[in-house]
């Protein structure tokens, strides 16, 4: 609802926020970027130095004074990740759980979102306050009760009890239900009039108009069910089964961490992530989130 | 606008079909019950999982009983005994970082293996409930000290060699300033951020550190723990020992990699990650300081037990198999450990000299050592015993406050055992 009153309101500020002259444009305009630039030097330098680390051999890690390139480039902490465990197995079963519960939440949160924004009824109601309240308790709370639940299911061991718990999402219900909103209603009746079902209708035409909030949810639930750890390491026994934060965290011991071989496993599980964030962020950053006609 | 129901209906209809295909997706565990050909191991290492390894190719060729042995990452891995045994899932046999009273029931009694003449177990090591053993120690840790060698030899300083001959703290602390002001290094020394390795301060200083009373509630320590406790905050000045350590949680293990600190702390498990992992310098195990007395913290790697369910014949087989000697030389020499048991000849196989010798140390260093050395862990043995457990040692922030100066040693002594106490409530 937020959203569908921005426009008119930016519109109105428009032409009195531009009194100054050109140069106080520029100075602004640099005084901007400049703290955009400090922030991707603020976040971009530890990575870049992590990443680079990753090339150091153990025994260069830490030697005094820090270097930031290392002087003799090796990949051993990378060939012993990915020979200490099962690497490509568990970067398979992490990749299923992460694509088929992003799959699945996209579709739950979407048809929920969308029966919260454009249907009224009193179970509806109750139903958005049940969503709600699942944000209200830590994970932690409600483990113990959710692992009885995926047990009596008969998940326990298995990746689809990774998946389930994971497919409600209320951050996922809401981004889509307060993007419904602002979809006007005679769209819909527009819809009804042609004589569009009300399952093609939210296929066919609500969920094209959703695509920016899709592409959106999907790299967010994609990031969660990759960076999951705790659930999975309950919920599976079998080490055929295992994620990929399993392996990496089995390389973290309770005396000792194998730095190097960490910073290799760690770069390796980073890369789907950055992958899928390349190729998703150009639909989401040109995406006119105002879709449809404008009231 | 409602929905209408045939809507209503299609939308359950695909309900209904997403679970089922997720259920019928998920393969079931229980699959093996009731035969022994295959058991699960589970236990938890960064490093030393080898051994196990060879031994379970050794045991399924012999009692034609697959081993599948499962690598718990350490973080998590009691709560994922605890769930497991809700949901009747516990592993045949593990090792576990310690004995959780949730499933402390389900274990079997490994008195038969434990008691066995040949194996020549350290009995006072073991997890024994009257006559029934819980737990035997897969392998035994103790902490001990490093020094930085080739700073030493630049300095041209001595250090002894032979736990017999071993220096006091004084001694050391002295020989190790002499080397930083002539190597022109940063710190004398650097000191395990840990209640267990405190403890052996404690001990060779003399103290009785912190001792369970007969009714089990922990006792106001003796004096000479208390000034051996306001000894230790006075070496954190930024010169003697680094601030940062004790209190901002800085690595010393990286500190003393950067070869800018003369010793280091901390305990037999660092030995296989300096033979790989040091290559800037020359770095020895020496003996541990006595002032006067010889100790050291004696603690056990993993705790190895064998779970009563189905396949229980089968499970305790197997623990039978890793304790016999032969194969328990070999999983000590593979994996890196101090024996359990007595009067094995080990042959570890690092390449490293320095790394051959620390090991021939702490094994003379734990011969020599005071009683007391493996107190720390029998106090929790027996609060497990007890129906009781400590969750968070309170030391360490105890501590942090003593070293900024927040607090006098007094007060850190009795909120440490204030602290252990409310939590045996």
């Amino acid at each position: 609802m937020a959203i569908a009153t921005r426009p008119p309101a930016l519109r109105r500020t428009k032409p009195n926020a531009r009194p100054g002259s050109r140069t106080g444009d520029l100075a602004r305009k640099i005084a901007a970027s400049s703290v955009m630039w400090l922030l991707v030097v603020a976040y971009g330098f530890p990575t870049l130095w992590f990443v680079i680390s990753s090339f150091k051999p153990a025994g260069k890690l830490f030697s005094y004074p820090l270097t930031f390139f290392p002087e003799n480039p090796t990949i051993d902490g990378y060939v012993e990740a990915w020979t200490s465990f099962d690497f490509a197995r568990y970067f398979i079963n992490t990749l299923l759980v992460a694509v088929a519960a992003t799959l699945l939440t996209i579709v739950a949160s979407a048809a929920a979102g969308y029966a919260l924004a454009k249907y009224q009824s009193w179970w509806l109601k109750i139903f958005a306050v049940c969503i709600l309240l699942t944000t209200m308790l830590p994970g932690e709370t409600i483990l113990a009760p959710l692992f009885l639940v995926v047990r009596n299911l008969g998940l326990y061991n298995s990746l689809s009890g990774v998946v389930v718990p994971a497919v409600i999402t209320a951050t996922g219900t809401f981004m889509f239900r307060q993007f419904f909103v602002t979809v006007p209603n005679d769209l819909l009746e527009a819809a009804r009039i042609d004589g569009s079902g009300e399952i093609s209708t939210f296929i066919r035409i609500m969920m094209p108009l959703a695509k920016p909030i899709i592409l959106t949810l999907a790299i967010f639930s994609f990031q969660w069910r990759w960076n999951d750890y705790l659930w999975p390491l309950i919920i599976l026994n079998d080490p055929n089964q295992f994620t990929l934060q399993i392996g990496v965290a089995s390389i973290i011991g309770a005396q000792n961490v194998n730095w190097s071989v960490l910073l290799g496993a760690s770069v390796m599980s980073m890369v789907p992530l950055v992958a899928i964030y390349l190729v998703f962020q150009k639909y989401v950053m040109n995406a006119d989130i105002n879709a449809g006609l404008k009231d | 606008m409602g929905i209408s129901a045939t809507v209503r209906k299609g939308y359950l209809a695909a309900g209904v079909v997403a679970v089922l295909a997720l259920g019928a997706c998920s393969s079931g565990s229980d699959s093996a019950s009731g035969d022994a050909k295959s058991i699960t191991f589970w236990f938890s290492t960064s490093a030393q999982a080898q051994g196990y390894t060879d031994l379970a190719k050794e045991f399924e060729a012999k009692e034609g009983i697959k081993v599948e042995i499962v690598n718990v990452p350490n973080e998590g891995y009691q709560d994922k005994l605890r769930q497991a045994a809700q949901a009747n899932s516990l592993p045949d046999t593990a090792s576990v970082p310690s004995i959780d009273t949730l499933w402390v029931n389900q274990l079997q009694d490994l008195s038969s293996i434990a008691n066995a003449e040949a194996n020549k177990i350290n009995k006072d090591l073991i997890t024994a409930q009257d006559s029934k053993v819980l737990a035997i120690p897969s392998d035994v840790t103790a902490a001990g000290l490093f020094i930085n060698k080739s700073l030493f030899d630049k300095a041209k300083v001595a250090y002894p060699t032979d736990p017999s001959q071993t220096w006091t703290w004084d001694e050391f602390l002295a020989a190790a300033t002499k080397v930083r002001t002539a190597a022109n290094a940063k710190y004398d020394l650097v000191y395990d951020n840990s209640p267990a390795r405190i403890r052996s301060w404690i001990y060779t200083h003399g103290g009785k550190g912190f001792q369970l009373a007969p009714d089990t509630t922990f006792a106001a320590p003796d004096a000479t723990t208390v000034q051996a406790l306001a000894d230790f905050a006075k070496l954190n000045d930024d010169k003697v020992m680094p601030k940062s350590v004790w209190t901002s949680g800085a690595d010393p293990n990286a500190l003393f990699k950067s070869g800018q600190v003369v010793a280091y702390y901390s305990g037999v498990w660092q030995v296989a990650d300096f033979a790989k992992g040091i290559t800037d310098f020359e770095w020895a195990s020496v003996p541990t300081p006595a002032q006067p007395v010889h100790a050291t913290d004696i603690n056990l790697g993993g705790k190895v037990v064998a779970f009563n369910n189905d396949k229980a014949a089968a499970g305790k087989k197997w623990v039978d198999f890793i304790f016999q000697p032969a194969n328990y030389t070999k999983l000590a020499q593979t994996n890196g450990y101090l024996p359990i048991e007595s009067g094995l000849t080990l042959n570890y196989p690092f390449e490293k000299q320095a790394a051959k010798d620390a090991f021939a140390l702490y094994i003379k260093e734990m011969e020599m050592a005071d009683p007391i050395s493996a107190s720390g862990q029998a106090n929790l043995t027996k609060l497990l015993l007890a129906g009781k457990s400590i969750q968070e040692d309170p030391t360490k922030a105890e501590m942090a406050k003593f070293i900024n100066g927040e607090q006098d040693v007094q007060k850190t002594v009795d909120n440490i055992v204030a602290g252990l106490n409310q939590q045996i409530g």
